[in-house]
């Protein structure tokens, strides 16, 4: 099954943002989809919507104020049903740099009659990276690597203190378009752990950097949500490995030659 | 509680540099197991009590400070200056604050006679085993942090810290009212949040917002789901 949830946004200011949301996936399985019901924030009025048109891959257009979880359960022609979630991201248009605010709520979604044209992602540049403390120098060659290729590299410990740590957690892991994780233990940190289940939540693309004897799935996430590195790869290895991990197709870093 | 400043010394003697590694490895491993955030001035540079290093103990919760041997020059061995300074600026704020000791400096310097943990190289099972059982304690005393919901009778409050607006909030516990405490405000879809830093178990909360001269305060209740402020006429 490969059906997830798509988004567009275009910032209509101020603070004030328009999106669609829609289904993607191959095309023989959006032919067995026979309704969507798109499970707003509980501020949309209303924010239960059911979309049946398969033309428009079950769009569904809205605007708002912040961003949210999507939920959308997915019933198919033959009675089964499937649920899917997707953070909806929405960013200012200078360079999408700052993420929206999180703030309510919305305007009345509208089932939309026919397909905008995709809009194109901003190119990845930030790196969430996740460690414990018994990876502290290792963590710092990842860095060093990562701000070679002109990323910026996001580390939960340089939040303030007062903050609530797990929103603020979650809002610098939104803030990134990739993540690494440092896994050198089998009975990792409980802050690693949690970072990482978020980051899969998030669909951010994922890479473990793992020891010789560690067995990712000690993270409990579902397969096929992460790539995996020997921990221990020289600098050249690295460095290309967070070259793939942060580029998506057709955009470069700044600084390298890819 | 969440947070726990780590002091330690960026320049062991040369004899200890191993098991002051180990050391501060492990107990770096006990914080983060016990579900808290080890804060260090690793990447400060070391150096004195500079403001930022201040400024990290004073947002910390507490303060654990490994008292292993410095190195100067000659090779004399002694406690690490910066650490005794960071453990007594902590115990100063009232921060918990706890010594971890080698044994070749027990005895020595301020606050000697105060509790400690002792540590030996060759046995470091007992020394972390008291560490984790001081953060519990600490755990207890100091309470989880909290998320709370803002209700306000339908009425959505403007608050905004530049505006020189507040949130405080204030616990009640063993018949005695607390100090009023800073509340971070956090902003979700549909609502707003107070993020109150610690509540002990068995406390009551209330909390209060100030606007430009007009005060919203609820009554004591139970630090959990929504509170809701009534505006009070001073």
């Amino acid at each position: 099954m490969t059906l997830r949830i798509e988004q567009e946004a275009q910032y209509a200011g101020p603070d004030y943002w328009r999106w669609t949301l829609r289904l993607r996936g191959r095309q023989a399985e959006l032919d067995r989809v026979a309704k969507v019901t798109w499970l707003l924030h509980e501020s949309f009025s209303p924010s239960v919507v059911d979309v049946d048109d398969r033309t428009t891959r079950f769009a569904l257009s809205g605007g708002g104020w912040g961003s949210f979880e999507v939920r959308a359960r997915v019933l198919m022609r033959n009675g089964s049903s499937m649920q899917l979630e997707h953070e909806l991201e929405l960013f200012y248009p200078e360079a999408a740099k700052h993420p929206a605010p999180a703030k309510p709520p919305a305007q009345p979604p509208a089932a939309q009659s026919s397909a905008p044209p995709p809009a194109a992602a901003p190119p990845p540049r930030k790196l969430f990276l996740s460690y414990g403390t018994e990876d502290r120098a290792r963590a710092a060659e990842v860095r060093r690597c990562a701000e070679s290729l002109g990323a910026q590299v996001l580390d939960p410990r340089q939040l303030e203190a007062g903050l609530p740590w797990q929103r603020a957690i979650a809002q610098m892991l939104r803030e990134s378009d990739a993540v690494v994780g440092l896994l050198s233990s089998d009975f990792p940190s409980p802050w690693l752990a949690e970072e990482m289940a978020q980051a899969v939540k998030l669909r951010k693309p994922l890479l473990l950097l793992r020891g010789a004897q560690v067995e990712p799935r000690t993270l409990g996430l579902p397969s096929g949500t992460y790539s995996t590195a020997a921990a221990d790869v020289d600098d050249a290895a690295l460095v290309a490995a967070l070259r793939c991990l942060l580029q998506t197709p057709g955009s470069a870093l700044p600084g390298t030659d890819a | 509680m969440q947070q726990v400043f780590l002091s330690y010394t960026f320049n062991p003697h040369p004899d200890h540099e191993a098991d002051t590694a180990a050391l501060r490895r492990r107990v770096g491993m006990v914080i983060e197991s016990m579900d808290l955030r080890e804060v260090t001035g690793e990447d400060l540079g070391g150096g004195g009590l500079t403001p930022e290093i201040r400024a990290r103990i004073e947002a910390a919760d507490s303060l654990v400070a490994l008292l292993t041997p410095h190195n100067v020059a000659g090779g004399v061995k002694m406690a690490p200056p910066f650490v005794s300074d960071e453990f007594a600026y902590a115990k100063a704020r009232g921060k918990p604050a706890i010594r971890i000791v080698h044994a070749e400096l027990a005895g020595s310097g301020m606050y000697a006679a105060d509790e400690h943990i002792p540590y030996a190289p060759a046995s470091t099972a007992d020394t972390l085993i008291k560490l984790m059982r001081t953060l519990a304690l600490w755990k207890r005393q100091q309470g989880r942090p909290t998320q709370v919901e803002i209700a306000a009778g339908g009425v959505e409050l403007p608050f905004d810290p530049g505006q020189g607006h507040r949130c405080d909030y204030q616990l009640f516990a063993d018949f005695k009212e607390g100090d009023w405490l800073p509340a971070t405000i956090w902003r979700e879809p549909g609502a707003m949040y107070a993020f109150l830093k610690g509540v002990p178990d068995q406390s009551k909360l209330r909390l209060r917002m100030m606007l430009n001269g007009a005060i919203w305060q609820s009554d004591f209740q139970n630090p959990i789901g929504r509170v809701h402020l009534i505006k009070r006429t001073p």
